[in-house]
């Protein structure tokens, strides 16, 4: 522009540029997929599994979510990390890294578990349709359709918002927790005394809350958008309080739940193995809306994760191989891709109709499908953040890795007790 | 191997996915280790040449030079001495390793003008020695390393890309020192660049935008969506990140840097040339959603008093004249809008007549703070190719073309690229 430009003469105002509190601007507009993966837990089988636990074991099992509170904000902190550094997404990186053999495996671990999760969405799905009085033969084919012409559309961006909104309703769990006045002292016993019940059940709930706080396909969700994100890397410390913050609130939720369902369902002695048992945690905060309460956070909670599951799964498969990849109303175009992205919505909707699904007893057997993909996952996610080559100065420090190992190490431990467990069953 | 063109039946390819863990034997007969991986040295505009071989053996590997290598066939290579050095392998500057570096990686085929995972990798023997000399994308190549041996014929069938078509990207290993100039890339037009950045990491995008002119990237750039954008320029320093926006037209300038969070903003607007960033720093006070936020201030102005014939000089006097430029915008010393001078009536103008004689006076306005729907419905009205926007003042700030508008209409069904949002 030259001088002499007339455009110069309306007085230049100078943009009132957040120069005060520029910190405090930048996390904020960086806050997010920390977020969101870490409460992502609170989904159908996070519902089901936390109520189960507090309402068979009381408030016995509170430590394993102050254990595990850690291990996901190490989990977490690796994939964040890696996203951040490489700007990939981790099946890119298994491919790169390990070659074709590792990444069928990883993926195909994957696809079984985010088929197993999505059916849980389902699941989710009709239980809070029934809760509501709408019969699960009509609500979860309807949401099946929804969810797949939202995204094919491209409208699910608008509606993810609502939906999000809708699963913050679960914030009512807290409050719930605290006018069902527990027993604190033994809130605060099981908070500190680790003691794993010596039963089948006992070990199959810690493995499945294990399942279901740090699920596989949340991580890789949260490893590709802080890939994607507009952030330098040398502003990762916000990221990293992102994923801190996420997992604070998310357990802190969790907690909560186990706590309402203790202090209502375990002194009661009731036994829970459907979505309204788990809605009467909530019983003392809404009374008899409490149902209605559940039925939307599970909603929510259900139609957020679903696509998600679907798309990560598609994603997955066609990044590992190579393939044509991206959301098409054209099925030519990225057959593979879209595919996928179908089935899982489709077979998982299928599975979700059929009569007698017992709601709390199958969403446990789906979170500890997840407990059991875990390892897999750290075990690329710890070799991949300690490539030198990879992360350069930004790789593992010695105690993420041993935060790891323990992490791993506890699932396949816990995972061969519950197999000697049901070895044992089948032969007393 | 230097001919042209490249058939893609040619049966001596050799596939490394198929040489990978052939023993390697002295010339007596002796097994002595295992292929581990392939170093060949990157060579511009023709195919890499094998420098060696890297090998496995007891636990241990060593570097096999190929001057002492007979053949290399897949199931066996010959070595043509009897004894080894057993030296470790040194990368060299321009060296690769075939398996570590490029096998299952992604590149750009600069033809199809896509990005594409490297599935497996074909050698060529020929009288300077074994080169690579194509890449395999297909979904069978996945399919033949993962079966059995003898089950690999079952999924016969290449999908082959010559390897003179395709940029190799450095960003994923800095450790080998490379440095990529994409002479192929070059001669894209930046809608084909933009296709193939925005299916890149951004780390990649990055290099393959500095590996273009700064005007070449700066155009590519203004093809991705404006949170593609914001990606990217987070993946370079503030120095380049601050040199390309500059290159970009304003109003494409202000809606990125909207998008990165604001202390980066500050930084990259001061990292800017002051012109540049004044007139960044001008637009970005209106709502983006608004025809302020809308226009662009890269436009063609001209004073009423000045001669007619002064408007084909401003033109071939500035340096970064707007692309999309029919009308000059007349423009009086207090910065108020007279009117409109349409390139045809300078064309047709008498020779020494004033602009204030042959321009449009009272031209059809838009205000800062009208709503871009509405703007789009009065250059419709009116057949414009663009319209003057004035503030409450009737001050001149800038004008919305046509093709600006048409961004904002299809803004809605507009998805170029992928989101990687979801990617797993």
């Amino acid at each position: 522009m030259t001088p002499a430009d007339p455009l110069a003469a309306p007085q230049p105002r100078p943009r009132p540029l957040v120069r005060r509190f520029p910190r405090l601007i930048l996390l904020l507009g960086i806050l997010g997929p920390g977020l969101i993966a870490a409460n992502a837990g609170n989904d159908a089988g996070g519902i089901a599994t936390y109520s189960a636990a507090g309402a068979r074991y009381g408030y016995q099992l509170l430590w394993v979510l102050v254990v595990i509170l850690v291990a996901l904000i190490v989990v977490q902190e690796m994939c964040a990390r890696l996203g951040s550094v490489t700007g990939m997404g981790f099946s890119d990186l298994v491919r790169e890294r390990f070659g074709v053999r590792m990444t069928s495996f990883v993926v195909v671990a994957l696809l079984v578990a985010n088929l197993g999760t999505t059916f849980s969405e389902f699941i989710g799905v009709g239980a809070a349709a029934e809760l509501l009085g709408v019969s699960k033969l009509i609500a979860v084919p309807l949401a099946a359709a929804l969810l797949w012409t939202l995204v094919v559309f491209g409208s699910y961006k608008v509606v993810e918002r609502v939906f999000l909104a809708m699963a913050l309703v679960f914030v009512a769990y807290p409050i719930a927790a605290v006018l069902a006045h527990p027993d604190w002292a033994q809130v605060g016993r099981g908070l500190v005394v680790p003691e794993v019940p010596r039963t089948f059940g006992g070990v199959q709930l810690v493995i499945a809350i294990i399942g279901t706080t740090i699920t596989p396909y949340m991580q890789l969700y949260l490893q590709s958008s802080v890939a994607e994100k507009a952030v330098r890397p040398e502003d990762y410390v916000y990221e990293r309080i992102d994923v801190i913050a996420g997992s604070l609130f998310a357990n802190a939720v969790a907690l909560a739940i186990m706590i309402a369902t203790a202090a209502t369902l375990f002194e009661r002695g009731a036994p829970i193995d459907s979505a309204s048992a788990a809605a009467r945690a909530l019983e003392p905060v809404a009374g008899p809306a409490a149902e209605y309460l559940v039925a939307v956070g599970l909603l929510g909670a259900c139609l957020l994760a679903a696509p998600v599951l679907a798309l990560t799964s598609a994603y997955s498969v066609t990044e590992a191989i190579g393939l044509e990849k991206g959301v098409s109303q054209d099925f030519r175009r990225a057959p593979v891709f879209m595919g996928i992205f179908t089935g899982m919505i489709f077979v998982a909707m299928a599975f979700a109709l059929l009569p007698g699904i017992p709601f709390t007893s199958t969403l446990l057997v789906i979170q500890i499908v997840d407990a059991l993909v875990l390892p897999v996952v750290l075990f690329g996610l710890l070799r991949l953040t300690n490539d030198r080559e990879l992360m350069g100065e930004r790789a593992n420090t010695p105690l993420f890795n041993v935060v790891g190992i323990i992490t791993a190490g506890v699932v396949i431990s816990l995972s061969t007790l519950l197999a000697v467990l049901i070895i044992g069953r089948l032969f007393v | 191997m230097t001919s042209s063109t490249l058939s893609t039946t040619d049966a001596d390819l050799m596939a490394l996915s198929e040489l990978i863990a052939s023993p390697i034997v002295e010339r007596q007969g002796e097994r002595i280790a295992r292929v581990k991986d392939v170093v060949a040295r990157l060579l511009e505009g023709s195919y890499p040449l094998i420098t060696g071989l890297v090998s496995r053996s007891a636990g241990r590997d060593f570097y096999i030079p190929i001057a002492r290598i007979a053949s290399i066939q897949p199931g066996q290579v010959q070595l043509n001495s009897a004894a080894v050095d057993v030296g470790r392998f040194q990368r060299r500057e321009g060296e690769l390793l075939l398996v570590k570096d490029v096998l299952d990686r992604q590149v750009i085929d600069v033809r199809g003008t896509r990005v594409v995972r490297v599935n497996d990798l074909y050698l060529s023997h020929g009288h300077e020695g074994y080169r690579v000399v194509a890449l395999d994308t297909g979904g069978r190549a996945v399919l033949r390393r993962l079966v059995p041996a003898p089950m690999r014929a079952r999924f016969a069938g290449r999908m082959l890309t010559d390897w003179r078509a395709v940029e190799y990207l450095m960003s994923d290993h800095p450790s080998s020192r490379l440095k990529a100039r994409h002479l192929g890339l070059q001669k894209l037009r930046p809608q084909q660049l933009a296709r193939i950045v925005a299916e890149l990491s951004k780390q990649e995008g990055a290099e393959v935008l500095s590996s273009l002119d700064e005007e070449r990237a700066a155009d590519t750039l203004e093809e991705l969506s404006t949170e593609q954008q914001a990606q990217l320029l987070s993946a370079m320093s503030v120095e380049q990140a601050a040199d390309l926006i500059e290159e970009m037209e304003p109003d494409e300038a202000a809606d990125v840097l909207a998008k990165v969070p604001s202390p980066r903003a500050a930084e990259l607007l001061d990292e800017m040339e002051q012109p540049e960033s004044e007139a960044v720093r001008r637009l970005l006070e209106y709502d983006a959603d608004s025809a302020g936020g809308v226009m662009t201030s890269n436009v063609l102005t001209i004073g009423p008093d000045e001669p007619v014939s002064n408007a084909l000089l401003v033109y071939q006097t500035r340096e970064d004249a707007p692309d999309f430029a029919y009308y000059f915008f007349v423009v009086d010393a207090a910065g108020g809008l007279g009117g409109v001078l349409s390139m045809r009536q300078v064309l047709i103008a008498a020779p020494g007549s004033v602009v204030r004689d042959v321009m449009t006076p009272d031209p059809v306005t838009a205000q800062a703070t009208d709503e871009p729907q509405h703007v789009a419905e009065v250059i419709a009205e009116y057949n414009l190719l663009a319209i003057p926007v004035v503030d409450e003042d009737q001050r001149f700030l800038g004008a919305i073309t046509v093709d600006d508008i048409l961004d904002v209409l299809l803004k809605g069904s507009w998805r170029r690229g992928r989101s990687r949002g979801f990617g797993g």
